[in-house]
């Protein structure tokens, strides 16, 4: 059993426990995501998949996406 | 197998079924999201060539029954990529981005530990002004993104024989 709150992933979890102020995780725990990112200023999303390809790969996807919102509060 | 990173950009915004479908249809090792609403699709891809990456993903995309529209580039990137680009070794950009090698002053990273990025951007122009070298090998995969883009765009406004036709003509 997985808890809500920590990814099964480490490299996903190092992200995620990390993030500035404004953006968020979404628990979703239904199909193949197991949440998703959400940035509060813009309402972009984007998905956090519970068994990526490759977690590494897709830590770094979702850091990008929080580097590009971070940037968009910073205005 | 080099991998290769680019974002596709959708015909329309993502519902929740969308998403299984993509992961279904192969694009596990890509990150979907939505912004301004408009479906993306952040792809990372290991293909031969950066062209059987680009195929490859827009061919998932439209087995899940979503359309690109677009292909726009990656800036962030990894140590990793920045040595490819610049043709030097992996340890020889790690040095010089630690300011243990070269005159320092190497643009930041954001994030941390091997989920390390760098801005294309202002690594390249480090390289410029405090090496003197002009690092470019990433220009072919500019062009080949953006004539992607040009074709999926032309394909959203006219039926694909018509762009093959166009293509060839």
């Amino acid at each position: 059993m997985v808890s809500a709150g920590r990814h099964p992933k480490n490299a996903i979890n190092a992200v995620i426990c990390d993030l500035p102020q404004g953006i968020d995780v979404v628990p979703i725990h239904n199909g193949h995501r197991w949440g998703m990112l959400r940035c509060g200023m813009c309402d972009a999303t984007e998905a956090i998949w519970s068994t990526p390809r490759d977690a590494d790969n897709h830590a770094r996807r979702l850091l990008r996406f929080v580097t590009r919102h971070v940037h968009d509060e910073e205005g | 197998m080099p991998v290769y990173e680019f974002t596709m950009f959708l015909d329309r915004d993502l519902s929740d079924a969308d998403y299984d479908r993509l992961f279904e249809a192969g694009l596990d090792d890509s990150s979907p999201g939505s912004e301004g609403g408009r479906g993306y699709v952040a792809v990372t891809r290991e293909a031969p060539r950066l062209l059987d990456a680009i195929v490859s993903a827009v061919r998932d995309a439209v087995e899940a029954g979503l359309r690109p529209v677009a292909i726009g580039d990656e800036d962030l990137v990894t140590l990793g990529q920045i040595a490819e680009r610049c043709g030097r070794t992996h340890e020889s950009v790690r040095l010089l981005a630690a300011g243990r090698r070269g005159p320092g002053g190497f643009p930041a990273a954001v994030g941390s530990a091997k989920t390390s990025l760098y801005s294309w951007v202002e690594v390249s122009d480090w390289f410029a002004e405090s090496l003197g070298v002009v690092v470019q090998p990433h220009d072919a995969d500019a062009r080949l993104l953006a004539a992607a883009s040009h074709i999926l765009r032309a394909r959203a406004l006219v039926p694909t024989e018509a762009v093959a036709l166009l293509a060839s003509a």
